[in-house]
């Protein structure tokens, strides 16, 4: 029997049997609005997560409308629908990463994000209460390579598992693990460093 | 704390997170207007009000159509949806009902007295697994691979898979979905997913992820062992979900990679840890002639138990030999019923099934 760090570094591979094909999976696109019902709300908050609540209406719009259009394309081997939905929100985020990246530099400058809609007096009360963690964070997101952004917010937003995140980037699964830990390595270390004032 | 780099991302974004969803009028509306940028007054109000009722009645391809029908501007109509095209002689079998409701623990206590009767296959060098797997999922869309037939149950899509997997590591060489060669479709990074997996396992050794029949042998024969082993570290884990789902999940998977492997000692500890979760139900199924033990396990994410469906996990067991058939799931909508079984065989070269 294995000892338990062999069978911890296991674990930390995800215990999952397929390494790069994902065999069996339960659903098909199927009808659209049924699709919307089940996963609008968390794709919506995903999206917002990213390029701020205004712009999210379209990017969940634009998802499920290319979801129909390209529903031909979808393969259950390869993933279950809602890791092709956060696959095609993750594109479509990356038309706006400027407008993403943007907004967390802004954050980290100011303490005040651009993308959520407040009044001048909330914006000065959050300028007043913005940490220097909060700006570390955010720093430190902005910086991240994109494909690091996005496994960390597919990980803690969405709350994908790893084959799920690898199935929505179209990614090897240690690739995902790999990225993910980079990423979270960094905001650690922004997280240290905010903590040394 | 373990996880405070990933509450403080959370605790960052919270402000964008707040704002409610849209709701899918609320889509609809949005692509009308975009389509018609200058003419929001272009849909009439009863045009919409119609839309809106469609929808509630759930006939959203006739809203689609209605859609086309009234473009103001004369641009072209969207994607319609197309109807299904059966195919008379693709074959159509499943999903199986329930022939009986059986009781979980007593099921999987009947799997367990047959395992030892489950003799592992043997494989020499150079030889591959061939898993062979007919799917059957009750949705109405085609996907232009895999042919459809209508059922008193709906539309069900016939999914046809072969694989073949290189039994050290349990590394998939190659994938048919019925005569479409999936390592050669367009944006397929196959070769360079397989040498990924390779290098891995190279790097690595034998794990849960990267099984060797040989490896099997060495695996726990209790189901305390077999519980920890398939529980991810804290740190890995979803806060969506118990520590039962993480292991049902990942026994679902190792059994569906390893199954024809798995010695009978490893097999029972397996199956009594299964025994051990809650959340399960049992059926018996009649497969042509086959009975299979099908054990269920149901869950909601946490904190959204009664608001959303739910999507309940299956695999399915022979009951005379106690192996693993195949697997599917079932959700409350009725187009989420999904089924399949599966088949092994020892083969010389990939493209065999002989």
């Amino acid at each position: 029997m294995e000892s338990d760090h062999q069978a911890q570094r296991e674990h930390d591979r995800g215990v999952r049997a397929i390494t790069h094909v994902t065999v069996f999976r339960t659903e098909a696109p199927g009808d659209v609005a049924e699709l919307f019902g089940r996963y609008g709300s968390q794709l919506h908050r995903y999206c917002a997560s990213r390029v701020g609540p205004s712009a999210a209406e379209d990017l969940v719009a634009e998802t499920f409308l290319l979801a129909h259009q390209h529903r031909a394309t979808f393969d259950a081997e390869r993933g279950t629908v809602q890791a092709w939905l956060y696959g095609i929100a993750t594109k479509l985020v990356h038309r706006r990463r400027r407008d993403e990246v943007r907004g967390l530099r802004a954050m980290a400058r100011t303490g005040v994000d651009p993308l959520v809609q407040e009044s001048h007096a909330e914006r000065v009360i959050d300028r007043a209460d913005a940490t220097a963690l909060s700006r570390e964070v955010a720093a430190a997101l902005a910086q991240l390579p994109a494909r690091q952004r996005d496994v960390l917010l597919l990980f803690a937003i969405a709350e994908l598992e790893y084959a799920e995140i690898a199935a929505a980037l179209g990614i090897p699964l240690g690739s995902v693990q790999s990225a993910l830990h980079r990423a979270r390595t960094k905001i650690r270390a922004a997280l240290r460093e905010a903590s040394r004032g | 704390m373990v996880d405070e780099d990933l509450t403080a991302v959370r605790d960052l974004l919270q402000r964008r997170t707040q704002t409610p969803a849209p709701t899918w009028a609320d889509v609809v509306a949005r692509r009308s207007q975009a389509r018609t940028p200058a003419a929001r007054r272009a849909w009439p109000v009863v045009a919409m009000a119609a839309v809106l009722a469609l929808l509630a009645s759930g006939a959203f391809s006739v809203v689609i159509r209605m859609y086309a029908d009234r473009g103001p501007d004369g641009a072209p109509p969207p994607p319609a949806f197309p109807a299904p095209t059966p195919t008379a002689s693709a074959r159509a079998v499943g999903p199986y009902p329930d022939a009986e409701a059986l009781d979980p623990t007593q099921a999987l206590a009947d799997l367990i007295a047959v395992a030892p009767t489950a003799v592992p296959l043997t494989v020499q060098p150079g030889q591959v697994l061939y898993r062979h797997i007919v799917g059957w999922v009750i949705e109405p869309s085609p996907n232009g691979i895999d042919p459809q037939v209508q059922t008193p149950a709906g539309m069900v899509t016939v999914q046809d898979r072969s694989m073949w997997i290189d039994p050290e590591g349990m590394i998939t060489l190659s994938l048919m979905m019925g005569d479409t060669n999936a390592t050669t479709m367009p944006k397929s990074n196959w070769d360079q997913d397989v040498a990924d997996a390779r290098r891995s396992f190279t790097e690595s050794g034998p794990s849960l992820n990267n099984p060797t029949p040989q490896w099997l042998s060495t695996l726990p024969t209790t189901a305390a062992e077999w519980r920890s082993l398939l529980t991810p570290p804290a740190q890995n884990r979803s806060s969506k979900w118990t520590a039962d789902h993480d292991i049902w999940v990942n026994a679902e998977d190792f059994l569906f990679n390893v199954d024809p492997f798995l010695p009978g000692p490893q097999r029972i500890g397996l199956y009594q840890a299964l025994s051990n979760l809650s959340n399960l139900s049992a059926a018996a199924i009649d497969a042509d002639g086959r009975r299979l033990i099908a054990l269920r396990y149901r869950e909601a994410p946490i904190g959204t138990e009664g608001t959303q469906s739910v999507t309940t996990r299956e695999l399915l067991f022979d009951a005379q030999t106690g192996r693993v058939a195949g697997g599917g799931s079932l959700a409350d909508t009725p187009s989420g019923r999904y089924q399949s079984l599966w088949t092994y065989k020892i083969v010389n070269t990939v493209g065999e099934r002989e």
